[in-house]
């Protein structure tokens, strides 16, 4: 065991069991996987992604590179956790990735010995040919080589959900500068969210020992968090991670609900997907301590100095028996001092300045720590590291070490401020890019500004919280500043060791070495962004956090350019990873998008109707009875009940659209190409409406039931389109004129019914004195009256089926007793009810256009309706109408077709070709719609589009559907195949 | 999906009930409520002044401006629009809500029945704020939503209305019929996590 | 990106459907060149980096087209109004976000 034999923030009072691929171990509360693993000496945690190296915990938190595991088993199997992110909790189950087949012997890093030929641009070289192959060969070799973890195989049992907050001040991150922007608006007034990723707030004042206002640090934060806690008008978010930042002050939020527990708790999300709104926000999301780069620096053992103060302070870790720190900064010692007082055996500090700060070195006598100035560390060994090699002036010496302490300077966390464009700019002095031009609203604070020092975080973390609460309106004053003796951190730039042994990795996660920065700047691909794209530096799933910074000063070092000339790519949301599900909220399986059921639906499926979605409602779609075989036969019964007796569908999804006003008859006449002004009041009438590039946008009836007062239908599919045209219309074309719009689509169920019969069913149901004879009611006649005793009923006499029809609308809470009143009254005549099939068969039999011929690219002419169009008046749609290419005679317009051989099936999306012609593009004349096999004619039947059109009846074209194999002799014919004339209609 | 709802089709209204932990008192109780009469009102071209009075003089009630709730006894108009409002009369149907609407102005709105086309759902209890934050994308802070305001906007990808009724608080939501399936599930899926007693659904 | 709707307030982009250039307008039908000039305001755009006034329409909210203005560079919105003719409703100024 590596533990300390106490201090840590781990409660050890409770003990965790857990298991690293099927090896039980004990950590306690507030471990992570990753300080359990190193407290019980598992040192080698994981396999890289190209050479299959050994790799050990880097870092401590969110940046980490190599320590990715598979967390949880079955359904639950998430890969590539951060170790250093996993809460450990009781019963913790993680598996090693990328490995095989055990990860100490592992046969795929043999990978490693091929470096030379596996390097920078390899991808690029290797499978560019032939390129038959890749889907064959390299895909799945690659994959199975290099890949990460597996995910789960099955569907995710946990809950994912979404949240809103806005906020005056949205501090990110709970440091000491997040901790003072928080306090400082807060005290103001202002409403403030301070998110932060850790579970605790603090940030590295947990992990270090300097003293605040002569305490230790412990004070200063129980101070910090209950004052957060005691405001009202803060809160806190631990475990939520701010990965991007979007217009208008938006922010995307993720919070791990219960990624710390075995499962969630109950009723509780996994993860909750927050979009916080916030009128300021500052950023204070720190720093993390960046790799040198030398050869070996990938081995297990090997961490940053950082890391190594926070395994030994937060976590009472030792992660090896003796401790070396290299580095090239006076943060670095810090750490080693922090790390030797709570228990570290430190055993050395290696540092590339030759004079570094006499107090420094005081305070490595004082602790018994040896110091090599002006050394740099060349080679490291061991399976886990158990020691390195240091060249010095004297030459080289070889140090025991099972602990690398490794730290080439602090780069600020300023992803988030380049997500709108910004470019950091390169602060010599710091050697560091530090946040230039930042999004509209968010300021940086703390060592993500580049200020370093505790001194700093606390002075600009209040300054930027007194500022951003005085951007949202609060009189905010700055307060006193928590005292600490911490000074400025000094260091001199240095990222790579020269002539170092083996392997000098940049970006661990994506195995890319110096050498491949060699390769690329050799090759030329010396722009960062190619160099990105090239050697993969900074693509892993850790997005190059800590390897960044060096892959591109090496490569300016290459160039001979500065680094800041040189320039670091863009960083783009999201932060850290986040799960789909997470995205997706409660949006999935049945809730993927809201379903909207009919009036009648509960009535429908207890007739055992099978449904079907149109858009977002749920339609019944046939009805079978016992003992049909296959919907064709249902549909074939229903579409003969209709036509031979009565059927009845509901039709309640159609949109309708309540029209009030002295000018609605204008308003139609404007937005229909037909005329509306001069029908009569009960009446109503079919209209076409265009846009104003002249195709046909939707069609429908519209009815007057009132001087001043109309009732549109639109296509179910197009009712919220056609409402916001109408509003359009309105509010932009014509203000002036008075028309009241209302959707009442919702409000009414509309019940059709149609067939011979369908009037003395109808009869029955109508409350005196309506009267719904032929002559009472005609045919497109419209009234209002009452149904079943009392219940308000306007009813249509319209068909979509060409027999004998009526449709009724009744307030929606009506409509199931409507539907059942007049399956009551029907049943004598075997009243059938049909659903959506038999309305289309019914409709191609009639030759109606619907749906698959209203396609954004048809005309009124080419749809046949244009004898429709007005010519006494302007529409929507008619001057662009008139191009001359949609009077061109070789358009292909709307026309029928139906078998040569009767006993042929046709095929919607068959393509027209004439006869004997190859099939090729040049040839095509047009496509088949719709198709039905018609039960009335026995044969099947079909409407389309075919150029010349209706000049064409009687010719004989070849249907070709090569997708389908079909390839048949169609006849042209009239699209009426039914009762063409319309006598039914009128009886 | 949350567990609780994954045997209750999507199609129906989510059953009354108790939703999650079981807790001394519910953190938030949603009820859908009947015997009310919803309808449109939609003003002319420049009569809203004229409108404005009428509505004062017929009905006691200051018209609200903006998206605002007005109330006068067993009456509430809500801003939904320029110029529109729906009127919720309590305990009365769609017939005499319209022919009270229309006694009061006449010609110069527009009036359209919707008691059958909008379903209003009321919570309270001391997680609603919790709960309506996983649903409502609008600030609802009481020092920015107040009662007597009201929003028009989408829930779970739904439209809907909402006001609040009360500063207890107490909210109501305005949902299209068809949709009222949908939004009970992301209702229920939101505040199960505190205790949510769902009424006037039915037995499903 | 969030629009301030004169009526509803500040809300996400979410909630509104996008149209385009809110500057061109209708041609009179009857005029001589009408083919030309429909074809004008029905297809040609132009496409500025900067300043762009445009129309949205509220959908899931009061139900108002807007006129947005709004930097293409930046989505910086500086100001919406109601594109009905601001005395068809009086009541109602313009807001700025
Ligand atoms: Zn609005």
């Amino acid at each position: 065991m590596s533990r300390l034999s106490s201090g840590g923030l781990i409660d050890r009072a409770t003990p965790l069991a857990f298991t690293f691929d099927g090896r039980s171990y004990k950590g306690f509360a507030g471990d992570t996987l990753a300080s359990a693993l190193l407290a019980n000496d598992v040192r080698l945690v994981g396999r890289s992604f190209k050479y299959h190296r050994p790799r050990g915990v880097f870092s401590a938190g969110s940046e980490e590179p190599n320590a990715l595991v598979e967390l949880r088993t079955g359904a639950r199997r998430e890969p590539n956790t951060r170790a250093t992110m996993a809460e450990l909790y009781e019963g913790l189950e993680a598996t090693s990735q990328n490995r095989w087949p055990s990860l100490a012997f592992d046969l795929l890093s043999a990978n490693q010995w091929f470096s030379s030929v596996l390097g920078a641009g390899f991808y690029y070289k290797t499978f560019m040919w032939p390129a038959a192959l890749w889907e064959k060969l390299y895909e799945p070799a690659i994959r199975r080589a290099a890949g990460l973890g597996r995910a789960a195989e099955q569907a995710d049992p946990d809950s994912y959900e979404k949240a809103f907050a806005f906020c005056d001040v949205l501090v990110i991150g709970g440091g000491p500068s997040g901790l003072l922007a928080a306090l400082t608006a807060g005290r103001a007034g202002a409403r403030v969210i301070l998110a932060d990723e850790d579970t605790i707030l603090g940030g590295r004042l947990n992990s270090a020992r300097t003293a605040i206002d002569d305490a230790a640090p412990g004070a200063f934060l129980a101070r910090a968090r209950a004052e957060l806690s005691a405001l009202p008008n803060v809160r806190v978010m631990p475990r939520t991670t701010i990965f991007g930042v979007y217009d208008g002050g938006t922010y995307g939020a993720l919070e791990r609900v219960g990624d710390h527990l075995s499962v969630p708790a109950p009723f509780q999300p996994r993860q909750r997907y927050w979009k916080i709104v916030a009128k300021r926000a500052v950023l204070c999301a720190g720093a993390f301590d960046r790799p040198i780069v030398f050869g070996g620096n990938d081995r297990p053992g090997v961490m940053s100095a950082q890391a190594l103060r926070t395994y030994a302070v937060r976590y009472a870790v030792t992660p090896g028996r003796n401790a070396v720190v290299f580095a090239n900064n006076d943060h670095a010692w810090s750490a080693a001092f922090d790390a030797a007082d709570a228990g570290v055996k430190v055993s050395a500090i290696v540092d590339v300045r030759e004079t570094p700060p006499p107090a420094l070195l005081a305070g490595a006598t004082a602790r018994n720590i040896r110091v090599i100035a002006g050394g740099e560390v060349i080679a490291t060994s061991g399976k886990c590291l158990s020691s390195i090699t240091v060249r010095t002036r004297g030459g080289t010496e070889t140090l025991q070490a099972e602990v690398l302490g490794i730290s080439g300077g602090a780069t600020p966390n300023l992803a988030l401020t380049s997500y709108f464009g910004g470019r950091p700019k390169y602060d010599a002095a710091l050697a560091a890019f530090v946040p230039d031009q930042t999004p509209p609203g968010l300021s940086v604070a703390g060592a993500a500004a580049g200020q370093f020092s505790l001194a700093q975080c606390f002075a600009t973390g209040a300054a930027q919280g007194v500022a951003a609460a005085r951007d949202a309106g609060f009189a905010a004053t700055p307060a006193p500043l928590p005292e600490t003796g911490d000074t400025p951190t000094s260091l001199s730039a240095f990222w790579h060791v020269q002539g170092s042994k083996g392997l000098a990795f940049v970006d661990f996660q994506n195995d890319v070495s110096a050498k491949d920065i060699a390769i690329a700047h050799k090759e030329g691909f010396r722009a960062v962004e190619l160099l990105k794209r090239y050697t993969t530096l900074g693509m892993a799933t850790d997005q190059g956090k800590s390897s960044n910074m060096a892959g591109l000063a090496i490569m300016a070092e290459l160039t001979g350019q500065g680094i800041g000339e040189t320039g670091t790519t863009l960083f783009r949301p999201p932060f850290t990873p986040v799960a789909l599900g997470a995205l997706a909220g409660h949006h999935r399986e049945k809730d993927f998008r809201p379903t909207r059921p009919t009036p009648t639906h509960d009535w429908a499926r207890k007739q055992g109707a099978v449904f079907v979605e149109t858009g977002l409602w749920l339609r019944a779609q046939y009805f079978p009875k016992p003992g049909e075989t296959d919907w064709l036969e249902t549909v074939t019964r229903e579409v003969k009940a209709v036509r031979s007796s009565v059927g009845l569908i509901d039709v309640s999804t159609f949109g309708k659209i309540d029209l009030q006003g002295s000018d609605v008859g204008v308003f139609l006449d404007r937005v229909y190409i037909n005329t509306f002004s001069t029908l009569a009041v009960g009446k109503a009438r079919y209209g076409v409406m265009l846009r104003e590039d002249g195709l046909v946008m939707d069609d429908g009836t519209t009815a007057r039931l009132a001087d001043d007062h109309y009732v549109m239908t639109t296509t179910t599919a197009n009712a919220a389109k056609v409402y916001q045209h109408l509003e359009f219309c309105l509010q932009v074309l014509w203000p002036d004129l008075d028309v009241q719009l209302a959707s009442i689509s919702e409000q009414w169920a509309q019940i059709a019914i149609a067939g011979p019969k369908s009037r003395e069913v109808l009869a029955q149901v109508v409350d005196a004195p309506l009267d719904v004879s032929n002559t009472g009611l005609p045919f497109m006649g419209a009234v209002e009256g009452r149904v079943m005793g009392g219940v308000k009923a306007r009813i249509f006499r319209l068909s979509f089926s060409g027999e004998l029809g009526y449709e009724i609308a009744v307030p929606a809470r009506h409509g199931e007793a409507l539907t059942r009143a007049l399956m009551a009254a029907g049943a004598p005549f075997g009243i059938t009810p049909y659903g959506t099939e038999a309305l289309g068969v019914m409709r191609i039999e009639k030759g109606h256009v619907s749906g698959n011929e209203l396609t954004g690219q048809t005309s009124a002419r080419d749809l046949g309706l244009g004898k429709m169009a007005s010519t006494k008046k302007d529409y929507i749609g008619r001057v662009m109408a008139g191009r001359p290419a949609f009077a061109d005679r070789d358009r292909a317009t709307f026309i029928g077709f139906k078998p040569v051989d009767r006993a042929q099936r046709l095929r919607a999306g068959a393509h027209f070709l004439p006869l004997g012609a190859v099939p090729v593009m040049e040839n095509d004349e047009g496509y088949m719609s719709s198709v039905a096999y018609s039960p009335t004619l026995d044969h099947w039947i079909g409407l389309g589009f075919l150029k010349g059109g209706r000049a064409r009846i009687g010719q004989k074209v070849r249907a070709y559907d090569p997708v389908r194999g079909g390839d048949i002799e169609v006849e042209v014919c009239d699209p009426g195949f039914v009762d063409p004339e319309g006598e039914r209609l009128r009886v | 999906m949350s567990e609780l709802l994954a045997e209750i089709p999507a199609s129906a209204l989510v059953p009354e009930g108790h939703y999650g932990p079981r807790t001394p008192a519910p953190g938030v109780v949603a009820a859908q409520l009947s015997q009310l009469a919803l309808a449109t009102v939609a003003v002319r071209p420049n009569a809203l002044d004229l409108v404005a009075e009428l509505a004062l003089e017929k009905l006691g009630l200051a018209l609200p401006h903006g998206p605002r709730t007005a109330s006068a006894g067993d009456l509430t108009l809500v801003g939904t629009g320029p110029r529109r409002f729906l009127a919720i009369g309590e305990g009365i149907t769609g017939d005499p809500l319209l022919e009270r609407l229309g006694h009061a102005f006449g010609k110069t709105a527009a009036l359209t029945d919707q008691s059958d086309g909008q379903m209003v759902i009321q919570l309270s209890g001391p997680r609603t704020r919790d709960t309506l934050a996983k649903l409502v994308p609008i600030d609802l802070d009481p020092s920015v939503f107040k009662a007597g305001d009201a929003a028009a906007t989408l829930v779970a990808l739904i439209p809907v209305l909402i006001w609040q009724a009360d500063p207890a608080p107490i909210y109501r939501f305005a949902v299209p019929r068809s949709f009222t399936p949908a939004f009970l599930r992301a209702l229920v899926g939101a505040g199960a996590e505190f205790g949510l007693q769902l009424t006037g659904t039915g037995r499903g | 990106m969030r629009i301030p709707c004169p009526y509803c307030g500040l809300r996400d982009a979410h909630e509104f459907s996008y149209l385009g250039d809110a500057t061109v307008s209708r041609p009179a039908p009857d005029m001589p060149d009408a083919q030309e000039a429909f074809f004008h305001y029905v297809y040609l755009r132009e496409n500025p980096a900067g300043a762009h006034e445009e129309l949205w329409y509220h959908a899931a909210g009061c139900r108002q087209w807007l006129v947005v203005s709004r930097d293409t560079r930046t989505h910086e919105i500086s100001g919406a109004s109601f594109a009905r003719a601001p005395k068809a409703d009086a009541s109602h100024a313009e807001v700025k976000p």
